[in-house]
Protein backbone atom coordinates (compact mmCIF):
# COMPACT_ATOMS: atom_id res chain seq x y z
CA UNK A 1 0.00 0.00 0.00
CA UNK A 2 1.00 3.29 -1.09
CA UNK A 3 1.82 6.55 1.28
CA UNK A 4 -0.87 7.80 3.37
CA UNK A 5 -2.05 11.24 2.45
CA UNK A 6 -4.73 11.49 5.11
CA UNK A 7 -6.13 10.01 8.04
CA UNK A 8 -8.59 10.29 10.34
CA UNK A 9 -8.01 9.42 14.50
CA UNK A 10 -11.14 8.40 16.44
CA UNK A 11 -13.31 10.82 14.79
CA UNK A 12 -16.65 11.17 16.48
CA UNK A 13 -19.28 13.62 15.46
CA UNK A 14 -22.43 14.25 17.80
CA UNK A 15 -24.86 16.83 17.22
CA UNK A 16 -26.69 18.80 20.11
CA UNK A 17 -24.98 17.21 22.53
CA UNK A 18 -27.74 13.86 21.90
CA UNK A 19 -27.35 13.09 18.48
CA UNK A 20 -23.91 10.94 17.79
CA UNK A 21 -23.61 10.68 13.70
CA UNK A 22 -20.24 9.63 13.73
CA UNK A 23 -18.46 7.32 16.32
CA UNK A 24 -14.53 6.61 16.60
CA UNK A 25 -13.46 6.55 12.89
CA UNK A 26 -9.99 5.88 12.30
CA UNK A 27 -8.99 6.20 8.68
CA UNK A 28 -6.10 5.89 6.32
CA UNK A 29 -6.16 7.38 3.12
CA UNK A 30 -3.46 6.55 0.66
CA UNK A 31 -2.49 9.18 -1.58
CA UNK A 32 -2.79 8.66 -5.10
CA UNK A 33 -5.60 6.53 -4.77
CA UNK A 34 -9.64 6.58 -4.95
CA UNK A 35 -11.13 5.60 -1.73
CA UNK A 36 -14.79 5.26 -1.58
CA UNK A 37 -17.24 5.81 1.34
CA UNK A 38 -19.99 3.82 1.39
CA UNK A 39 -23.44 3.24 3.84
CA UNK A 40 -26.90 3.73 3.84
CA UNK A 41 -28.56 6.89 3.81
CA UNK A 42 -28.04 8.96 7.15
CA UNK A 43 -25.25 6.79 8.32
CA UNK A 44 -22.86 10.29 8.37
CA UNK A 45 -20.75 8.96 5.56
CA UNK A 46 -21.23 12.97 3.93
CA UNK A 47 -20.80 14.06 7.71
CA UNK A 48 -17.40 12.15 7.83
CA UNK A 49 -16.20 13.67 4.38
CA UNK A 50 -17.33 17.63 5.58
CA UNK A 51 -15.40 16.66 8.85
CA UNK A 52 -12.06 15.62 6.70
CA UNK A 53 -12.80 19.19 4.55
CA UNK A 54 -12.85 21.10 7.61
CA UNK A 55 -16.36 22.21 7.05
CA UNK A 56 -17.69 20.34 10.88
CA UNK A 57 -15.45 20.49 13.49
CA UNK A 58 -15.38 16.96 15.05
CA UNK A 59 -16.58 16.64 18.68
CA UNK A 60 -13.86 13.97 19.14
CA UNK A 61 -10.55 12.64 17.28
CA UNK A 62 -8.54 14.35 15.01
CA UNK A 63 -7.74 14.82 11.44
CA UNK A 64 -4.02 14.87 9.85
CA UNK A 65 -2.81 15.29 6.15
CA UNK A 66 0.62 14.04 5.45
CA UNK A 67 1.10 13.70 9.71
CA UNK A 68 -0.35 17.51 10.70
CA UNK A 69 -3.59 18.14 12.34
CA UNK A 70 -6.21 20.38 10.09
CA UNK A 71 -7.78 22.89 11.31
CA UNK A 72 -10.57 24.30 8.97
CA UNK A 73 -10.35 23.88 4.96
CA UNK A 74 -7.36 24.19 3.60
CA UNK A 75 -5.19 24.27 -0.01
CA UNK A 76 -4.88 20.82 0.05
CA UNK A 77 -8.25 19.57 -0.31
CA UNK A 78 -10.77 20.74 -3.26
CA UNK A 79 -14.32 19.83 -2.21
CA UNK A 80 -16.86 18.76 -5.38
CA UNK A 81 -20.74 18.71 -4.06
CA UNK A 82 -23.84 17.14 -4.03
CA UNK A 83 -26.22 19.57 -5.30
CA UNK A 84 -23.37 21.61 -7.63
CA UNK A 85 -23.33 24.63 -5.31
CA UNK A 86 -22.18 26.52 -8.51
CA UNK A 87 -23.27 30.12 -8.50
CA UNK A 88 -26.44 30.75 -10.77
CA UNK A 89 -25.81 34.33 -11.69
CA UNK A 90 -21.82 33.20 -12.84
CA UNK A 91 -20.93 31.72 -16.26
CA UNK A 92 -19.35 28.56 -16.43
CA UNK A 93 -15.76 30.27 -15.98
CA UNK A 94 -16.62 32.48 -13.66
CA UNK A 95 -17.35 29.60 -11.40
CA UNK A 96 -14.93 27.22 -12.21
CA UNK A 97 -12.30 30.46 -11.45
CA UNK A 98 -13.98 31.15 -8.30
CA UNK A 99 -10.88 29.10 -6.18
CA UNK A 100 -8.86 31.13 -7.56
CA UNK A 101 -10.39 34.21 -7.32
CA UNK A 102 -10.28 33.80 -3.70
CA UNK A 103 -6.98 32.77 -3.59
CA UNK A 104 -6.01 36.45 -5.23
CA UNK A 105 -5.17 34.86 -8.76
CA UNK A 106 -4.77 37.90 -11.39
CA UNK A 107 -7.86 37.22 -13.90
CA UNK A 108 -5.84 36.94 -16.95
CA UNK A 109 -4.17 33.70 -15.13
CA UNK A 110 -7.17 32.24 -13.02
CA UNK A 111 -8.90 32.51 -16.74
CA UNK A 112 -6.25 30.67 -18.25
CA UNK A 113 -6.10 27.98 -15.76
CA UNK A 114 -9.97 27.41 -15.39
CA UNK A 115 -10.01 26.96 -19.62
CA UNK A 116 -7.83 24.57 -19.14
CA UNK A 117 -9.45 22.30 -17.08
CA UNK A 118 -12.48 23.46 -18.55
CA UNK A 119 -11.40 21.57 -21.62
CA UNK A 120 -10.07 18.28 -19.47
CA UNK A 121 -13.88 17.90 -18.52
CA UNK A 122 -15.32 18.06 -21.70
CA UNK A 123 -16.87 21.88 -21.16
CA UNK A 124 -14.89 23.55 -23.66
CA UNK A 125 -17.57 25.94 -25.82
CA UNK A 126 -19.99 25.84 -22.34
CA UNK A 127 -17.72 28.40 -20.70
CA UNK A 128 -19.73 31.65 -20.68
CA UNK A 129 -23.03 29.43 -20.06
CA UNK A 130 -24.71 29.98 -17.01
CA UNK A 131 -25.76 26.85 -14.83
CA UNK A 132 -29.30 26.70 -15.91
CA UNK A 133 -28.49 26.70 -18.90
CA UNK A 134 -26.41 23.01 -18.48
CA UNK A 135 -27.60 19.60 -18.13
CA UNK A 136 -26.62 17.92 -14.28
CA UNK A 137 -23.72 16.23 -15.93
CA UNK A 138 -21.94 19.61 -17.44
CA UNK A 139 -23.10 21.42 -14.18
CA UNK A 140 -21.17 18.70 -12.38
CA UNK A 141 -18.47 18.63 -14.77
CA UNK A 142 -18.29 22.60 -13.96
CA UNK A 143 -18.34 21.50 -10.19
CA UNK A 144 -15.41 19.17 -10.93
CA UNK A 145 -13.03 21.65 -12.74
CA UNK A 146 -13.93 24.27 -10.22
CA UNK A 147 -11.98 22.05 -7.90
CA UNK A 148 -9.25 20.65 -10.43
CA UNK A 149 -7.94 24.55 -10.78
CA UNK A 150 -6.77 25.09 -7.85
CA UNK A 151 -4.60 21.80 -7.79
CA UNK A 152 -4.80 20.50 -4.43
CA UNK A 153 -3.34 16.88 -4.05
CA UNK A 154 -6.82 15.87 -2.32
CA UNK A 155 -10.53 15.69 -3.92
CA UNK A 156 -13.23 15.36 -1.82
CA UNK A 157 -16.19 14.17 -3.71
CA UNK A 158 -19.65 14.02 -1.60
CA UNK A 159 -22.19 11.74 -3.89
CA UNK A 160 -20.77 13.57 -6.95
CA UNK A 161 -22.92 11.74 -9.61
CA UNK A 162 -26.38 10.98 -7.34
CA UNK A 163 -28.09 14.15 -8.75
CA UNK A 164 -27.86 13.08 -12.52
CA UNK A 165 -29.35 10.22 -14.42
CA UNK A 166 -27.87 6.85 -14.93
CA UNK A 167 -26.24 6.97 -17.98
CA UNK A 168 -25.10 10.09 -17.25
CA UNK A 169 -23.38 8.36 -14.19
CA UNK A 170 -21.83 5.61 -16.72
CA UNK A 171 -20.37 8.36 -18.59
CA UNK A 172 -18.97 10.63 -15.73
CA UNK A 173 -17.64 7.61 -13.78
CA UNK A 174 -15.76 7.06 -16.71
CA UNK A 175 -13.96 10.13 -17.69
CA UNK A 176 -13.47 10.32 -13.85
CA UNK A 177 -11.23 7.51 -14.44
CA UNK A 178 -9.87 9.10 -17.53
CA UNK A 179 -9.01 12.31 -15.74
CA UNK A 180 -7.40 10.55 -12.66
CA UNK A 181 -4.99 8.60 -15.14
CA UNK A 182 -3.36 12.26 -16.42
CA UNK A 183 -4.04 14.30 -12.87
CA UNK A 184 -2.25 12.22 -10.00
CA UNK A 185 -4.84 12.98 -7.33
CA UNK A 186 -6.11 11.01 -3.91
CA UNK A 187 -9.80 10.84 -4.54
CA UNK A 188 -11.99 10.64 -1.21
CA UNK A 189 -15.46 10.00 -2.75
CA UNK A 190 -18.92 9.44 -0.77
CA UNK A 191 -21.78 7.18 -2.64
CA UNK A 192 -24.34 5.19 -1.66
CA UNK A 193 -24.19 2.90 -4.54
CA UNK A 194 -22.24 -0.55 -4.30
CA UNK A 195 -21.57 -0.70 -7.92
CA UNK A 196 -19.87 2.75 -8.07
CA UNK A 197 -17.62 2.13 -5.38
CA UNK A 198 -16.46 -1.34 -6.58
CA UNK A 199 -16.20 0.15 -9.87
CA UNK A 200 -14.12 3.33 -9.05
CA UNK A 201 -12.49 2.58 -6.04
CA UNK A 202 -8.77 1.04 -4.62
CA UNK A 203 -10.24 1.26 -1.03
CA UNK A 204 -14.04 0.83 -0.20
CA UNK A 205 -14.48 1.85 3.31
CA UNK A 206 -17.94 0.81 4.86
CA UNK A 207 -19.65 2.28 7.66
CA UNK A 208 -22.37 1.03 9.72
CA UNK A 209 -26.39 2.55 10.19
CA UNK A 210 -26.10 5.64 12.77
CA UNK A 211 -24.07 6.20 14.67
CA UNK A 212 -21.81 5.58 11.60
CA UNK A 213 -18.38 3.88 12.46
CA UNK A 214 -16.01 1.59 10.29
CA UNK A 215 -18.04 -1.76 9.86
CA UNK A 216 -15.94 -3.19 7.12
CA UNK A 217 -12.90 -2.05 4.47
CA UNK A 218 -12.70 -3.88 1.27
CA UNK A 219 -9.47 -3.56 -1.34
CA UNK A 220 -11.62 -4.01 -4.43
CA UNK A 221 -7.89 -5.26 -6.94
CA UNK A 222 -9.58 -4.66 -9.83
CA UNK A 223 -7.40 -3.98 -12.78
CA UNK A 224 -7.97 0.03 -13.88
CA UNK A 225 -5.04 0.51 -16.24
CA UNK A 226 -6.14 -0.99 -19.38
CA UNK A 227 -9.68 -0.77 -21.26
CA UNK A 228 -12.18 1.29 -18.49
CA UNK A 229 -14.96 -0.47 -20.47
CA UNK A 230 -14.11 -3.88 -19.43
CA UNK A 231 -14.09 -3.33 -16.00
CA UNK A 232 -17.61 -4.29 -14.94
CA UNK A 233 -16.83 -7.91 -16.77
CA UNK A 234 -13.46 -8.21 -14.68
CA UNK A 235 -13.57 -11.59 -12.47
CA UNK A 236 -14.61 -10.49 -8.92
CA UNK A 237 -16.03 -7.62 -9.90
CA UNK A 238 -19.27 -9.43 -9.43
CA UNK A 239 -18.67 -11.42 -6.29
CA UNK A 240 -17.10 -7.94 -4.22
CA UNK A 241 -20.76 -6.20 -4.96
CA UNK A 242 -22.04 -9.08 -3.51
CA UNK A 243 -19.79 -9.42 -0.62
CA UNK A 244 -20.45 -5.80 -0.13
CA UNK A 245 -23.81 -6.06 0.00
CA UNK A 246 -23.96 -9.22 2.46
CA UNK A 247 -21.92 -7.24 4.83
CA UNK A 248 -24.26 -3.81 4.52
CA UNK A 249 -28.09 -5.52 4.29
CA UNK A 250 -27.87 -5.65 8.06
CA UNK A 251 -27.64 -1.77 8.55
CA UNK A 252 -30.06 -0.92 5.62
CA UNK A 253 -33.65 -0.30 7.86
CA UNK B 1 -60.70 58.22 3.99
CA UNK B 2 -61.95 56.90 0.57
CA UNK B 3 -59.25 59.01 -0.96
CA UNK B 4 -56.65 57.79 0.38
CA UNK B 5 -57.51 53.89 -0.08
CA UNK B 6 -58.00 55.33 -3.82
CA UNK B 7 -54.02 56.86 -3.71
CA UNK B 8 -53.18 53.67 -1.86
CA UNK B 9 -54.92 51.24 -4.11
CA UNK B 10 -53.55 53.30 -7.11
CA UNK B 11 -49.73 52.94 -6.26
CA UNK B 12 -50.34 49.40 -5.49
CA UNK B 13 -51.86 48.62 -8.40
CA UNK B 14 -48.61 50.54 -9.82
CA UNK B 15 -46.71 48.08 -8.03
CA UNK B 16 -48.29 44.94 -9.44
CA UNK B 17 -48.18 46.33 -13.09
CA UNK B 18 -44.00 47.34 -12.75
CA UNK B 19 -43.60 43.55 -11.31
CA UNK B 20 -45.39 41.70 -14.33
CA UNK B 21 -41.94 42.46 -16.07
CA UNK B 22 -40.38 39.45 -13.61
CA UNK B 23 -42.76 37.28 -15.04
CA UNK B 24 -41.42 38.48 -19.00
CA UNK B 25 -38.32 36.87 -18.85
CA UNK B 26 -39.44 33.72 -18.34
CA UNK B 27 -40.89 32.83 -21.93
CA UNK B 28 -38.05 34.74 -23.31
CA UNK B 29 -35.17 31.76 -23.31
CA UNK B 30 -32.41 30.82 -25.56
CA UNK B 31 -34.48 31.89 -29.08
CA UNK B 32 -33.94 33.32 -31.91
CA UNK B 33 -34.13 37.06 -32.52
CA UNK B 34 -37.38 37.35 -34.10
CA UNK B 35 -38.79 34.76 -31.70
CA UNK B 36 -37.99 36.69 -28.86
CA UNK B 37 -39.14 40.16 -30.52
CA UNK B 38 -42.62 38.09 -31.06
CA UNK B 39 -42.70 37.73 -27.26
CA UNK B 40 -41.90 40.98 -26.27
CA UNK B 41 -44.49 42.70 -29.11
CA UNK B 42 -47.41 40.52 -28.06
CA UNK B 43 -46.40 41.28 -24.55
CA UNK B 44 -46.54 44.42 -25.12
CA UNK B 45 -49.88 43.97 -26.82
CA UNK B 46 -51.14 42.65 -24.17
CA UNK B 47 -50.22 45.07 -21.29
CA UNK B 48 -51.71 48.11 -23.60
CA UNK B 49 -54.73 46.22 -23.57
CA UNK B 50 -55.04 46.03 -20.19
CA UNK B 51 -54.69 49.41 -20.06
CA UNK B 52 -57.53 49.71 -22.54
CA UNK B 53 -60.08 47.89 -20.92
CA UNK B 54 -59.59 49.87 -17.81
CA UNK B 55 -59.72 52.81 -18.76
CA UNK B 56 -63.43 51.52 -20.94
CA UNK B 57 -64.60 50.45 -17.73
CA UNK B 58 -64.04 53.53 -15.97
CA UNK B 59 -65.27 55.35 -18.91
CA UNK B 60 -68.67 52.98 -19.14
CA UNK B 61 -68.98 53.28 -14.99
CA UNK B 62 -68.40 57.25 -15.55
CA UNK B 63 -70.90 58.17 -17.84
CA UNK B 64 -73.55 56.13 -15.85
CA UNK B 65 -75.13 57.87 -13.28
CA UNK B 66 -73.17 56.39 -10.32
CA UNK B 67 -71.82 59.01 -8.52
CA UNK B 68 -70.70 63.31 -9.35
CA UNK B 69 -67.88 62.03 -7.41
CA UNK B 70 -66.93 59.87 -10.08
CA UNK B 71 -65.90 61.23 -13.23
CA UNK B 72 -65.25 59.57 -16.71
CA UNK B 73 -61.52 58.62 -18.23
CA UNK B 74 -62.02 61.10 -20.74
CA UNK B 75 -62.86 64.28 -18.57
CA UNK B 76 -59.72 62.84 -15.80
CA UNK B 77 -57.68 62.96 -18.69
CA UNK B 78 -58.61 66.20 -20.30
CA UNK B 79 -58.31 67.99 -16.68
CA UNK B 80 -54.57 66.13 -16.38
CA UNK B 81 -53.56 67.67 -19.10
CA UNK B 82 -54.78 71.17 -18.40
CA UNK B 83 -53.26 70.79 -14.96
CA UNK B 84 -49.89 70.16 -16.39
CA UNK B 85 -49.71 73.02 -18.64
CA UNK B 86 -52.02 75.49 -16.27
CA UNK B 87 -48.54 74.55 -13.51
CA UNK B 88 -50.65 73.69 -10.88
CA UNK B 89 -48.73 69.69 -10.78
CA UNK B 90 -45.30 72.05 -11.38
CA UNK B 91 -46.35 73.91 -8.13
CA UNK B 92 -47.77 70.83 -6.10
CA UNK B 93 -44.58 68.58 -7.07
CA UNK B 94 -42.35 71.67 -6.09
CA UNK B 95 -43.44 71.30 -2.47
CA UNK B 96 -43.86 67.52 -2.46
CA UNK B 97 -40.80 66.62 -4.54
CA UNK B 98 -37.69 67.85 -2.07
CA UNK B 99 -38.93 65.47 0.99
CA UNK B 100 -39.94 62.26 -1.33
CA UNK B 101 -36.86 62.61 -2.35
CA UNK B 102 -34.78 62.99 1.15
CA UNK B 103 -37.53 60.31 2.27
CA UNK B 104 -36.52 58.07 -0.27
CA UNK B 105 -33.07 58.32 -0.51
CA UNK B 106 -33.25 57.45 3.35
CA UNK B 107 -35.47 54.55 2.94
CA UNK B 108 -33.52 53.01 0.74
CA UNK B 109 -29.90 53.90 1.52
CA UNK B 110 -30.78 53.19 5.05
CA UNK B 111 -33.47 50.52 4.96
CA UNK B 112 -30.81 48.56 2.62
CA UNK B 113 -27.61 49.08 5.12
CA UNK B 114 -29.95 47.83 8.05
CA UNK B 115 -31.20 44.36 6.54
CA UNK B 116 -28.12 43.25 4.96
CA UNK B 117 -25.99 44.23 8.46
CA UNK B 118 -28.64 42.90 10.33
CA UNK B 119 -28.66 39.69 8.08
CA UNK B 120 -24.65 39.24 8.41
CA UNK B 121 -24.11 40.29 12.15
CA UNK B 122 -26.49 37.31 14.25
CA UNK B 123 -25.84 39.32 17.71
CA UNK B 124 -27.88 42.28 16.00
CA UNK B 125 -30.64 39.77 14.52
CA UNK B 126 -32.68 39.40 17.87
CA UNK B 127 -32.68 43.31 18.50
CA UNK B 128 -33.53 44.76 14.99
CA UNK B 129 -35.70 42.24 13.88
CA UNK B 130 -38.86 42.43 16.03
CA UNK B 131 -38.83 46.02 15.95
CA UNK B 132 -38.75 45.70 11.93
CA UNK B 133 -41.86 43.39 12.09
CA UNK B 134 -43.37 45.49 14.18
CA UNK B 135 -43.53 48.85 11.86
CA UNK B 136 -44.39 46.24 8.84
CA UNK B 137 -47.25 45.22 10.38
CA UNK B 138 -48.49 47.97 12.63
CA UNK B 139 -51.26 50.26 11.15
CA UNK B 140 -48.78 52.87 10.90
CA UNK B 141 -50.91 55.66 8.97
CA UNK B 142 -52.46 55.86 12.15
CA UNK B 143 -49.44 56.86 13.70
CA UNK B 144 -48.69 59.91 11.11
CA UNK B 145 -50.88 62.60 12.69
CA UNK B 146 -49.15 62.38 15.86
CA UNK B 147 -45.49 63.30 14.41
CA UNK B 148 -47.27 67.04 14.30
CA UNK B 149 -46.86 66.87 18.22
CA UNK B 150 -42.99 65.64 17.32
CA UNK B 151 -41.75 67.53 14.24
CA UNK B 152 -44.39 70.28 14.02
CA UNK B 153 -45.93 71.24 10.53
CA UNK B 154 -42.71 70.91 8.49
CA UNK B 155 -40.89 68.81 5.81
CA UNK B 156 -39.28 66.87 8.37
CA UNK B 157 -43.20 65.35 9.53
CA UNK B 158 -42.72 64.16 5.87
CA UNK B 159 -39.65 62.40 5.62
CA UNK B 160 -40.14 60.69 8.55
CA UNK B 161 -44.04 59.50 7.18
CA UNK B 162 -41.66 58.49 4.38
CA UNK B 163 -39.53 56.45 5.94
CA UNK B 164 -41.60 54.57 8.74
CA UNK B 165 -43.62 53.59 5.60
CA UNK B 166 -40.88 52.87 3.17
CA UNK B 167 -37.69 51.93 5.38
CA UNK B 168 -39.33 48.84 7.25
CA UNK B 169 -39.75 46.68 4.24
CA UNK B 170 -36.69 47.56 2.63
CA UNK B 171 -34.83 46.53 5.89
CA UNK B 172 -36.96 43.63 6.56
CA UNK B 173 -36.83 42.23 2.61
CA UNK B 174 -33.00 42.92 2.63
CA UNK B 175 -31.88 41.02 5.82
CA UNK B 176 -34.12 38.29 4.26
CA UNK B 177 -32.60 37.83 0.86
CA UNK B 178 -29.39 38.07 3.11
CA UNK B 179 -30.47 34.82 5.45
CA UNK B 180 -32.12 32.98 2.53
CA UNK B 181 -28.40 32.49 1.39
CA UNK B 182 -27.78 28.90 -0.05
CA UNK B 183 -25.56 27.37 2.60
CA UNK B 184 -24.38 24.74 0.01
CA UNK B 185 -23.05 27.95 -1.84
CA UNK B 186 -21.61 29.51 1.60
CA UNK B 187 -19.95 26.07 2.55
CA UNK B 188 -18.64 26.09 -0.72
CA UNK B 189 -17.13 29.33 -0.20
CA UNK B 190 -16.07 28.54 2.63
CA UNK B 191 -14.33 25.26 1.41
CA UNK B 192 -12.43 27.17 -1.36
CA UNK B 193 -10.85 29.38 1.51
CA UNK B 194 -12.79 32.70 0.64
CA UNK B 195 -12.54 35.66 2.77
CA UNK B 196 -15.60 36.47 4.31
CA UNK B 197 -15.36 39.81 2.23
CA UNK B 198 -14.92 38.17 -0.77
CA UNK B 199 -17.91 35.68 0.90
CA UNK B 200 -20.10 38.71 0.93
CA UNK B 201 -19.54 40.30 -2.48
CA UNK B 202 -19.00 37.00 -4.32
CA UNK B 203 -22.26 34.75 -3.04
CA UNK B 204 -24.08 36.52 -0.25
CA UNK B 205 -24.90 40.06 -1.50
CA UNK B 206 -25.44 38.48 -5.26
CA UNK B 207 -27.55 35.60 -4.08
CA UNK B 208 -29.75 38.63 -2.27
CA UNK B 209 -29.80 40.80 -5.09
CA UNK B 210 -33.95 39.77 -6.22
CA UNK B 211 -35.18 40.04 -2.18
CA UNK B 212 -33.40 43.50 -1.76
CA UNK B 213 -34.85 44.95 -5.08
CA UNK B 214 -38.30 42.99 -4.44
CA UNK B 215 -37.76 44.93 -0.89
CA UNK B 216 -36.91 48.45 -2.55
CA UNK B 217 -39.77 48.04 -4.86
CA UNK B 218 -42.66 47.79 -1.70
CA UNK B 219 -40.24 50.63 0.33
CA UNK B 220 -40.60 53.18 -2.56
CA UNK B 221 -44.68 52.63 -3.00
CA UNK B 222 -44.71 52.78 0.92
CA UNK B 223 -42.54 56.04 0.49
CA UNK B 224 -45.12 57.09 -1.89
CA UNK B 225 -48.48 56.61 0.15
CA UNK B 226 -45.94 57.91 2.97
CA UNK B 227 -45.58 61.43 1.03
CA UNK B 228 -49.63 61.38 0.30
CA UNK B 229 -50.63 60.20 3.35
CA UNK B 230 -48.66 63.30 5.43
CA UNK B 231 -50.11 65.42 3.16
CA UNK B 232 -53.22 64.85 3.51
CA UNK B 233 -53.35 64.07 7.42
CA UNK B 234 -50.67 66.70 8.27
CA UNK B 235 -49.65 69.00 6.27
CA UNK B 236 -52.26 70.47 3.62
CA UNK B 237 -49.14 70.98 1.40
CA UNK B 238 -48.34 70.12 -2.47
CA UNK B 239 -49.97 67.13 -4.24
CA UNK B 240 -52.14 65.95 -0.84
CA UNK B 241 -53.33 69.39 -0.57
CA UNK B 242 -54.39 69.34 -4.40
CA UNK B 243 -56.57 66.49 -3.76
CA UNK B 244 -58.07 67.81 -0.62
CA UNK B 245 -58.76 71.14 -1.91
CA UNK B 246 -60.06 69.58 -5.78
CA UNK B 247 -62.49 67.75 -3.43
CA UNK B 248 -63.53 70.11 -1.51
CA UNK B 249 -64.55 72.31 -4.58
CA UNK B 250 -65.86 69.48 -6.35
CA UNK B 251 -63.69 69.19 -8.88
CA UNK B 252 -63.29 65.21 -9.21
CA UNK B 253 -62.06 65.43 -12.59
CA UNK B 254 -58.65 67.27 -11.09
CA UNK B 255 -58.40 65.33 -8.41
CA UNK B 256 -58.22 61.99 -10.01
CA UNK B 257 -56.26 63.85 -12.38
CA UNK B 258 -54.08 64.54 -9.46
CA UNK B 259 -54.01 60.71 -8.27
CA UNK B 260 -53.37 59.51 -11.65
CA UNK B 261 -50.40 61.53 -11.82
CA UNK B 262 -49.00 59.97 -8.41
CA UNK B 263 -49.34 56.70 -10.14
CA UNK B 264 -47.43 57.90 -13.27
CA UNK B 265 -44.65 58.87 -11.22
CA UNK B 266 -44.93 56.34 -8.77
CA UNK B 267 -44.70 53.95 -11.54
CA UNK B 268 -41.73 55.72 -13.31
CA UNK B 269 -39.73 55.43 -10.61
CA UNK B 270 -40.47 52.12 -10.38
CA UNK B 271 -39.53 51.28 -13.88
CA UNK B 272 -36.26 53.30 -13.73
CA UNK B 273 -35.33 50.77 -10.64
CA UNK B 274 -35.78 48.45 -13.21
CA UNK B 275 -33.51 49.33 -15.65
CA UNK B 276 -31.03 50.23 -12.69
CA UNK B 277 -31.41 46.55 -11.48
CA UNK B 278 -30.52 45.47 -14.91
CA UNK B 279 -27.58 47.28 -15.53
CA UNK B 280 -26.67 46.55 -11.85
CA UNK B 281 -26.62 42.58 -12.63
CA UNK B 282 -26.93 42.40 -16.72
CA UNK B 283 -26.73 38.06 -15.97
CA UNK B 284 -30.00 38.53 -14.92
CA UNK B 285 -31.43 39.66 -18.17
CA UNK B 286 -30.33 36.24 -20.34
CA UNK B 287 -32.84 33.93 -17.64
Amino acid sequence: MSDIILNTEGVGVTYQESIIALENVSLNIPAAKLTAILGPSGCGKTTLLKVIAGLIEPSKGLVKVRGKEIIGPGPDRALVFQDFALLPWATVLQNVAFGLRARGVPKKEREDTSLHYIRQVGLLGFEDKYPHQLSGGMRQRTGLARALTINSDILLMDEPFSAVDEQMRRKLQEDLLHLLKIESKTVVFVTHSIEEAVYLADQVVILSGRPGSIADIVYPEIDRQGDIDLIRRQPGYIELVDEIWSSLKRYVE
Amino acid sequence: MAVISATVFAIEGTYFLSNVDNHSHVPTKPETGSAKFDTKASLLLWRSFSFLLVFTIWEIAGRSDMSIAFPPFSDVGLAFVSMIFSGEFTAAYADSLPPLLIGLAITIIGGVTIGISVGLVRSAEWFITPLLIIFQTAPVSALIPMLTYIYGISDTSKVVAIVILGMPLVALNSYKGIQATSPSLLEMSQSFLATRFDTIVFVILPSAQKMIFAGLRLGVSGAFIGIVLAELLITPTGIGDLITYNRFIARYDKMFATIVSILVIAGGTLGLMRLFEDWLFPSEKDK
